[in-house]
């Protein structure tokens, strides 16, 4: 195997590995905030960004994008989408905890669901946030990923086919 | 890095001709770069079958990340909204109630306790201060006489929180203000664990600061 193909290998299991990590993370915290959505309609409220009448709709319907894209991450079903909404969630969240770590409000994350601690947020919060997000930026940018199914055109050829003319 | 190398003159079947700077994904997940326009040599691994699939440039494949993108985020919403219809309990879309908050739910279950009220109780012996920030911010200072009792460490607390509750004291949790929700997640915790004397101290710290109630710094502990 040469160098260039043992990076790309790596670098694709790497690939894989985040859209592991984030597919499972966000599958479970989607489930924990669909079931406890009144909880999460907290967490949501206490936050104090979104206006009052943004807030119930805002928790009934992100955590199943959190399911959606997490499905999507696991599965490689539209990849590159599923990928855009999570790491573009990640980015709210971590504006959302940097706004509040800044003003100072003792407020939980809510990060798992309402209930899963009740922690006040930290700068950690963030700093993990931050590192999920680079993640999922990865997955977007970067052409080496090992797929579970491709669509495109899948076809046979031998890389050392005789060019033309000689 | 280094490249294999295949003439520019290859061509992959239904894919076309490959040019200059293309990848292409092998779907052992290796990444096929073509780099010299024009070479002609014969590429080493000759006799590798490889199948392969183009990978549209970045920006291409971001138009189609944010397509799928929004197609994923629709789906979503139709999820959640017929979720939310059928489940038993679903949250009201709008306003005709407050925004759905466990901490005042849960604050409906406990108590709450006026300030004055709770001086009054301080200074007759009846109340402990629960404190239900974190240890700096409590050191810094805090209510008289209050005990830190983080959420998370709630279990440690609850022997002694118990033996104040069982001796007539009534437990005054409080946070950092009126918005904070730490102490009703406190006060739930507490109740949970069968401690029935419990009462919220809504305005919370700052709260106590405006009315000009003495305060304790450091350690009290």
């Amino acid at each position: 195997m040469i160098e260039s193909e043992r990076t790309a290998s790596i670098l694709g299991l790497m690939i894989l590995s985040f859209r592991i990590v984030l597919g499972i993370m966000f599958i479970y915290a989607g489930i924990e905030k669909a079931i406890d959505v009144s909880g999460f309609a907290g967490a949501v409220h206490n936050y104090r960004i979104l206006p009052a009448w943004m807030v119930n709709p805002f928790a009934v319907i992100v955590p199943w994008i959190e399911i959606i894209a997490g499905l999507s991450l696991l599965s490689g079903v539209l990849l590159e989408g599923g990928a855009l909404v999570i790491s573009g969630l990640l980015f709210a969240f971590a504006c959302a905890l940097a706004f509040n770590l800044w003003r100072g409000l003792d407020i939980s994350c809510g990060c798992f669901g309402a209930s899963a601690d009740g922690h006040p947020i930290t700068w950690w919060y963030l700093l993990r946030d931050i590192v999920l997000f680079g993640m999922g930026c990865a997955i977007v940018a970067s052409p080496y990923r090992i797929r579970l199914s491709l669509k495109c055109l899948f076809q046979k050829a031998k890389a050392g086919r005789a060019p033309e003319g000689s | 890095m280094q490249y294999r190398t295949v003439g520019i003159s290859d061509t992959i079947p239904g894919c076309g001709r490959m040019k200059t700077g293309e990848y292409f994904l092998l779907d052992s997940g290796r990444i096929f770069v073509i780099i010299y326009e024009g070479q002609r040599e014969k590429p080493e691994g000759k006799e590798m079958r490889i199948r392969a699939m183009r990978v549209p440039a970045l920006r291409a494949r971001l138009r189609t990340a944010l397509l799928q993108a929004v197609f994923l985020a629709a789906l979503g919403v139709v999820c959640g909204v017929a979720f939310n219809a059928f489940r038993y309990g679903g949250l009201a879309w709008v306003g005709d109630r407050p925004p759905a908050d466990a901490a005042s739910a849960r604050m409906k279950e406990s108590r709450t306790i006026r300030i004055d009220e709770a001086w009054k109780k301080y200074q007759q012996g009846q109340a402990l201060f629960v404190d239900a920030r974190g240890p700096s911010e409590y050191l810094s200072a805090h209510l008289p006489g209050a005990v830190n009792v983080p959420v998370e460490r709630a279990e440690k607390s609850i022997e002694q929180l118990k033996r104040a509750a069982d001796s007539g004291r009534e437990l005054v949790v409080y946070c950092s203000g009126s918005g904070c929700s730490l102490s009703s997640e406190l006060a739930s915790v507490l109740l949970d664990k069968g401690i029935r004397n419990v009462s919220i101290l809504p305005e919370g710290w700052s709260g106590w600061l405006d009315a000009g109630f003495p305060i304790e710094e450091g350690d009290a502990e």
